[in-house]
């Protein structure tokens, strides 16, 4: 029923809890998983290096974002899953559903935004609520892992 | 029966009778299929709500419990029949779903439901009750597409 997991990362507490989440379904299931993170443009790099000073932003985002996918990588080894690693650039939810019906995934995992809590709200993220949106398959979200207080 | 002693996994879907929430039943079924999880059909019923001054409902005498419960009761046996080694329990609870659902879920480890249920307005892609679930819910959310044509 379940084959192709299409999980999307970023480097967020959610998004290892989603990684984790994803892994487990498709050990349980036989199903593969494809790991996708989308870099955002360039343009972004290129502006936070001007305004930084740092010119080697977008090499440090690069090497971020590939040790996400590695962390996911050894996770899905340990249970031994096949995952294939997928690093886009772009808009993240825009990506993140373009990859989905290019593989014809049966599902998405994503993990839900633990960043701006508004007044105690919990707060699904943008890129997550898009992806809901817009998704043509049944979408899994995932929360991050409860904060320590 | 065996509730308070059954290890397997708990997955929650919420129905209302619309075919999304359908979609979202067959798929938790599906799931729970292949995972060896149980499923607990719920379906939240309210009164209807009127605002200002009115004219009072046409028909008081409606049971919507026993509404809600044969909608329920009527999902349950046609997702059922095409997987009949699942188990699927079922609960009628009054309030709001937005609200019930993650509550329900507590327990639980999945909820799932349909993206939009029977108050769906073209115009909002992801209903309120999957969008209270998704930001709510103590467990990982299933938000599932009911069926639709795809260019």
């Amino acid at each position: 029923m379940i084959t192709r997991i299409l999980l999307a990362v970023d480097d967020s507490p959610a998004a290892l809890a989603a990684a984790r989440t994803a892994v487990e379904l498709a050990a349980a299931l036989g199903a593969r998983v494809r790991a996708v993170h989308v870099l955002r443009d360039h343009v972004l790099s290129n502006a936070l290096a001007a305004a930084t000073g740092q010119a080697d932003v977008g090499e440090r985002r690069d090497v971020a974002a590939s040790s996400v996918l590695d962390h996911v990588a050894s996770l899905a080894r340990r249970s031994g899953v096949d995952v294939e690693r997928w690093q886009l650039e772009g808009d993240p939810a825009r990506g993140i559903l373009a990859q989905a019906r290019a593989w014809r995934a049966d599902l998405i995992v994503i993990g839900k935004s633990d960043q701006e809590r508004r007044a105690g709200e919990p707060y699904v993220g943008g890129e997550t609520a898009n992806v809901l949106e817009f998704a043509e398959q049944p979408v899994l979200v995932v929360a991050p892992p409860p904060a320590r207080r | 029966m065996m509730a308070a002693t059954d290890t397997r996994p708990l997955v929650i879907v919420g129905v209302d009778g619309s075919a999304q929430a359908r979609a979202a039943l067959a798929w938790a079924a599906g799931y729970a299929e292949a995972t060896g999880a149980r499923v607990r059909a719920v379906i939240a019923w309210e009164y209807p709500v009127g605002f200002g001054y009115l004219p009072p409902a046409p028909n008081l005498n409606v049971d919507f419990e026993a509404d809600a419960t044969v909608a329920l009761e009527q999902a349950v046996n046609e997702v059922g029949k095409e997987h009949p080694d699942v188990a699927i329990d079922t609960r009628v609870v009054h309030g709001f779903a937005a609200r019930v659902l993650p509550e329900m879920a507590r327990d639980a480890d999945l909820l799932v439901v349909g993206s939009h249920g029977r108050g769906a307005l073209t115009e909002m892609l992801l209903g309120s009750v999957s969008h209270g679930c998704v930001h709510h819910a103590p467990c990982p959310v299933v938000v599932v597409r009911g069926e639709r044509a795809h260019a």
